[in-house]
């Protein structure tokens, strides 16, 4: 079971490319890469906190936890 | 560890200072509490800095490196000569060197032969190549050559693991899986060493049936390349956990 990070799906909402969202979070490219391809082993609440407010969402908007068998 | 330069301040109502702040340094941590919390703080991040570069160790890290690669070069031309070592009495080359030592300080007088400083390098080769032919002909030559040989091939092993951790070190990052694995390699040559020395004890107290050799530098060598190598082990442990902490460190956004 693992958390799943859904970056993407609400950066295509928000229509915000990677880039423009690393700027205004203010973390690198190849950090936001990482957590964006579920790569990262934890994440700061700083950092939530600047994304969330970069793509005015919630945190389980980006956040979801799928359980053991459920993986795709 | 950021490099920071402040431009310029602005609080409300007023115009912005800027121009005049030094570059500090400051964790990232810090940074982004100045930015996200101050109002009208605008930064310039002038240069990231690894967190190791300002160590000072990393001096002493460099002239280390040096100092081993020197050992290394010894330790490949001492290979060369440990059948020489073996054949030629270690006690007559001791005190031709010391003949020449007091000849040269006027305490004692030698013939002008003898005296020579320099050794023709053709002589050396000579003298080289007829302990390697020698050396086989007698069985105690020839475990006190292996002796050697092993001690000489563990020594360079650490020595070789020495360089690669202080380059990492240099390098800036090192808390690597890579080192946690050549200190457990040095740790393995230390028990060789350690194992050789008891070996070469055994043999010494079952030849000569005294306890003389239990006088000698080989017995210490016993324990104390034993604990050097628990020593490495522990550090190994240390190491591999910390890499652990840098990975989850690294992969923590």
């Amino acid at each position: 079971m693992k958390i799943v990070v859904n970056l993407d799906v609400m950066m295509a909402k928000r229509k915000i490319s990677l880039s423009e969202l690393a700027q205004k979070v203010d973390i690198t490219m190849a950090n936001l890469s990482i957590l964006k391809n579920n790569k990262a082993r934890a994440i700061r609440f700083s950092t939530l906190e600047a994304i969330c407010a970069a793509l005015n969402c919630q945190p389980g908007d980006i956040l979801e936890f799928v359980p053991d068998g459920e993986e795709t | 560890m950021c490099k920071v330069k402040i431009l310029s301040i602005q609080k409300p109502s007023e115009p912005a200072s800027d121009g005049f702040y030094d570059e500090i340094n400051l964790s990232k941590n810090d940074k982004n509490i100045l930015t996200n919390s101050l109002v009208g703080v605008s930064l310039n991040v002038t240069k990231e800095v690894p967190y190791m570069t300002r160590i000072p160790p990393q001096r002493l890290a460099k002239t280390l490196r040096f100092m081993v690669s020197a050992l290394m070069v010894c330790n490949m031309v001492g290979f060369l000569l440990i059948p020489v070592i073996v054949v030629l009495s270690p006690e007559e080359l001791l005190q031709s060197v010391l003949d020449k030592l007091l000849h040269l300080l006027g305490v004692k007088s030698l013939p002008a032969e003898q005296a020579e400083l320099s050794v023709p390098l053709w002589w050396t080769m000579a003298v080289v190549i007829a302990g390697w032919q020698e050396v086989w002909t007698k069985t105690a030559w020839v475990l006190h050559a292996l002796f050697l040989f092993a001690c000489g091939g563990c020594t360079l092993v650490i020595l070789r693991q020495a360089y690669d951790i202080l380059d990492t070190i240099l390098e800036g990052n090192p808390f690597q899986v890579v080192n946690a694995k050549c200190m457990k390699r040095a740790a393995f040559c230390c028990w060789g060493i350690s194992a050789a020395a008891l070996a070469r004890l055994m043999a010494e107290l079952y030849c000569l049936r005294t306890i003389a050799p239990l006088c000698t530098y080989n017995t210490l060598f016993i324990p104390v390349f034993l604990m050097a190598g628990l020593l490495f082990l522990v550090m190994s442990t240390l190491f591999g956990q910390a890499a652990q902490l840098q990975e989850d460190q690294d992969l923590t956004i």
